[in-house]
C-alpha cells in the first residue's frame, strides 16, 4: 500500500499528494507551531517540509515510518530556521507574542511560557514525546541524537517544567 | 514529575491544527516544485530582507494567490521613477520626545546628509553613505559581494561557520572591504567561532590599508583554523553568516546571500527611495491598511510582515509616494523603545547655504 502511495507521489498524482498532505499536515504544523510559536513561520516551515519531502521521496527507504520521516524533515527545517533566528531572537524578545493569529493554545500561556523557559533541546524532546507522541527511538531518529541523550533531555525537561509550573499548577508537585 | 499531571495542558497543545488554507497552499507549492525556491526565499527575507534575494521572488508561482495587493505596491514603486529631488528628515522618538537627528537632500541622485548637533546646527557627513563591498572567501564558504551600511557603523565583521548538523565549526575566511572614503574602516576585528559552545577565538586581521582619492581597499588576513575543513563539510548543508554592526547577514543553505543591509540603513541613516523601492519588490511582505491618519495626514499604511524589525511606510494615497517611514527598535536589556521616523518631502532642493 505504501509502495503504491510512494509511486503516486513520485508521479505527482494530485489526489495522492492531497491525501498525503491532509494526513500529515496537522501533525507537522502542530509541532512547528509549538517550536516556533509563530503561525506564519509554522505555515512556511510546514510547506517547506512537504516540498522537501516530495523531492526526497525517491530516497525514502521505509526504514522508519512516513510519519517519523516527515518529522525528521520538519525538524531539520525548524533547526535551520532556529539557527538563523537565534541571531534575531535577542533583537526581538517579543517574538512569538506578536503573532496576530491567536490560536486556542495561546489561551493557555502557563504551559507555553514554561516550555519557552526550557533549553531548546529539552523543549524539542518534550514536544516530540508528549505532544507528538513519538517514541524515544523515533525521536532519536528525528533529531539524530542518541537514545540516552533523548532520555536525559526528557528528564531535564520534566524536572524544569515541574519547577516552572509549581506556582501555576501547584497540584503538579503535590500529586504523585 | 509524572506528566500525567500535565495531561490537560498537553491535550491542549495537541489540539493545535493547521489553518484551513494551508493544504491548498502546500499542494500548490508541491505541484510547482521547481519554483518552490520562491517560498524559501520569502520565508528567509521575512527576517532578513535580502536585497539580492528580492529579485528572485517576484515571479514565484506560489505568490500568485497573494497578487491581489500587487497594484498598490507597484504604484508606489512606479511613483518613485518620477522623483529626482527629495529631502529626508530623520527624527528619533524616545519617551514621547521627538528629536530631529539628521537631514538629507538628494538632488539628481546625489545625496548630502547632515547630522543635527546638540545646538541645532547641521554638520555634513563627508562619508555618510559609502558603498562598501564585503567579500568573504574561504574553504567553507564563499559569499557574494554585498553592500553594507555606513562607514561609521562598520565596526567588525564576524564569521560563523555552521555545518549540516547545525554545529558551529572552525571556519576560514578572508575579509576584504572595498569602497570609497573608507576612512577608518578596517576589518581589524575578525573572529571565528571555533567550537559548538560559541567560544570565540579571535583572529586579528593585521589589516592593510590603502586609502586614496580613487577608493580604498582594506584587506584582512585570512583567518586560520585549527582543523581543516573536510570535503564533506562543504556540502549543501553548509551555511555561514557574517555579522556587521550587530546585524546578521546570512548565507542560506542554498548558497544565497541573505543580507541585512537595508535593515542597517533603517537604523543608521535615512532610507533612500531606491532602497525603499527595492524593499517593495516583494509584495507579499507587506500588509496594506488604507485610510490611516499620521501626523494629520490621511495615508495608506504599508506594514512589513514577519520581520523582526517593526517597520511601516505611510504612503500618500494621491501621489503614491511615501511621506513617512517609522521603525520601532527595542533595547533588549532596558526594554526601552526607540522610534525612528523619516519624513519625505519631494521636489525639494537643498538651501543654497546650509546653516551651520
Amino acid at each position: 500500500m505504501e509502495a503504491e502511495l510512494l509511486e503516486k507521489l513520485k508521479a505527482k498524482d494530485v489526489d495522492a499528494i492531497t491525501n498525503w498532505v491532509e494526513q500529515h499536515q496537522n501533525d507537522l504544523y502542530r509541532l512547528l507551531r509549538h517550536l516556533t510559536r509563530h503561525t506564519e513561520t509554522a505555515e512556511d516551515l510546514t510547506q517547506q517540509t512537504f516540498v522537501r519531502a516530495i523531492k526526497a521521496i525517491p530516497s525514502f527507504q521505509g526504514r522508519c515510518t512516513m510519519r517519523t520521516w516527515l518529522h525528521r524533515i520538519a525538524f531539520r527545517e525548524y533547526a535551520a530556521w532556529r539557527r538563523k533566528h537565534r541571531f534575531l531572537a535577542p533583537l526581538n524578545p517579543e517574538w512569538g507574542k506578536t503573532d496576530s493569529a491567536i490560536s486556542l493554545i495561546d489561551t493557555n500561556e502557563g504551559i507555553l511560557d514554561a516550555l519557552q523557559k526550557l533549553h531548546p533541546a529539552h523543549r524539542e524532546a518534550f514536544l516530540l514525546h508528549e505532544v507528538q507522541e513519538l517514541t524515544i527511538e523515533e525521536i532519536a531518529e528525528v533529531t539524530g541524537d542518541s537514545i540516552g541523550t533523548i532520555k536525559s533531555r526528557l528528564h531535564h525537561a520534566r524536572e524544569k517544567l515541574k519547577r516552572e509550573l509549581a506556582t501555576t499548577f501547584p497540584q503538579v508537585i503535590h500529586e504523585h | 514529575m509524572n506528566t500525567n499531571n500535565l495531561k490537560p495542558e498537553i491535550e491542549m497543545l495537541k489540539q493545535e491544527s493547521a489553518p484551513q488554507h494551508l493544504k491548498a497552499q502546500i499542494v500548490t507549492a508541491i505541484l510547482n516544485e521547481q519554483k518552490s525556491k520562491t517560498m524559501t526565499t520569502k520565508k528567509i527575507i521575512g527576517f532578513g530582507l535580502p536585497a539580492i534575494a528580492l529579485g528572485i521572488v517576484a515571479t514565484g508561482a506560489i505568490m500568485a494567490p497573494k497578487t491581489a495587493i500587487a497594484n498598490p505596491i507597484a504604484q508606489v514603486r512606479n511613483a518613485f521613477e518620477a522623483v529626482r529631488d527629495y529631502q529626508m528628515t530623520t527624527y528619533q522618538v524616545v519617551d514621547g520626545k521627538r528629536e530631529r537627528v539628521s537631514e538629507s537632500w538628494v538632488t539628481n541622485g546625489k545625496r548630502k546628509t547632515f547630522t543635527v548637533e546638540n545646538d541645532g546646527t547641521l554638520t555634513e557627513l563627508s562619508n555618510d553613505l559609502i558603498e562598501v563591498q564585503t567579500t568573504v572567501k574561504g574553504a567553507l564558504f564563499e559569499l557574494k559581494p554585498i553592500e553594507v551600511a555606513t562607514s561609521e557603523k562598520v565596526k567588525g565583521i564576524y564569521i560563523t561557520a555552521i555545518d549540516k548538523e547545525q554545529k558551529t565549526v572552525p571556519g576560514k575566511g578572508l575579509i576584504t572591504v572595498e569602497g570609497k572614503h573608507l576612512g577608518d574602516i578596517s576589518p581589524t576585528e575578525t573572529f571565528v567561532i571555533s567550537d559548538s559552545k560559541n567560544k570565540i577565538r579571535e583572529g586579528r586581521s593585521q589589516a592593510k590599508s590603502n586609502n586614496s582619492s580613487k577608493g580604498s581597499r582594506v584587506e584582512g588576513k585570512p583567518i586560520e583554523i585549527e582543523h581543516p575543513i573536510k570535503d564533506n563539510q562543504t556540502s549543501k548543508g553548509k551555511s555561514a553568516s557574517i555579522e556587521v554592526v550587530g546585524q546578521p547577514i546570512f548565507v542560506s543553505d542554498d548558497g544565497e546571500l541573505i543580507t541585512m543591509s537595508d535593515d542597517m540603513l533603517f537604523i543608521v541613516a535615512e532610507m533612500s527611495i531606491e532602497s525603499l523601492q527595492k524593499l517593495l519588490e516583494d509584495e507579499t511582505l507587506w500588509t496594506i491598511e488604507p485610510n490611516q491618519w499620521i501626523n494629520g495626514q490621511l495615508t495608506n499604511r504599508y506594514r512589513l510582515k514577519e520581520s523582526f524589525i517593526n517597520f511601516t511606510v505611510y504612503v500618500d494615497p494621491k501621489s503614491k509616494l511615501p511621506v513617512l517611514t517609522r521603525q520601532i527598535q527595542k533595547d533588549v536589556e532596558t526594554k526601552k523603545e526607540t522610534t525612528i521616523e523619516v519624513e519625505y518631502n519631494y521636489g525639494v532642493r537643498p538651501p543654497t547655504e546650509i546653516k551651520k
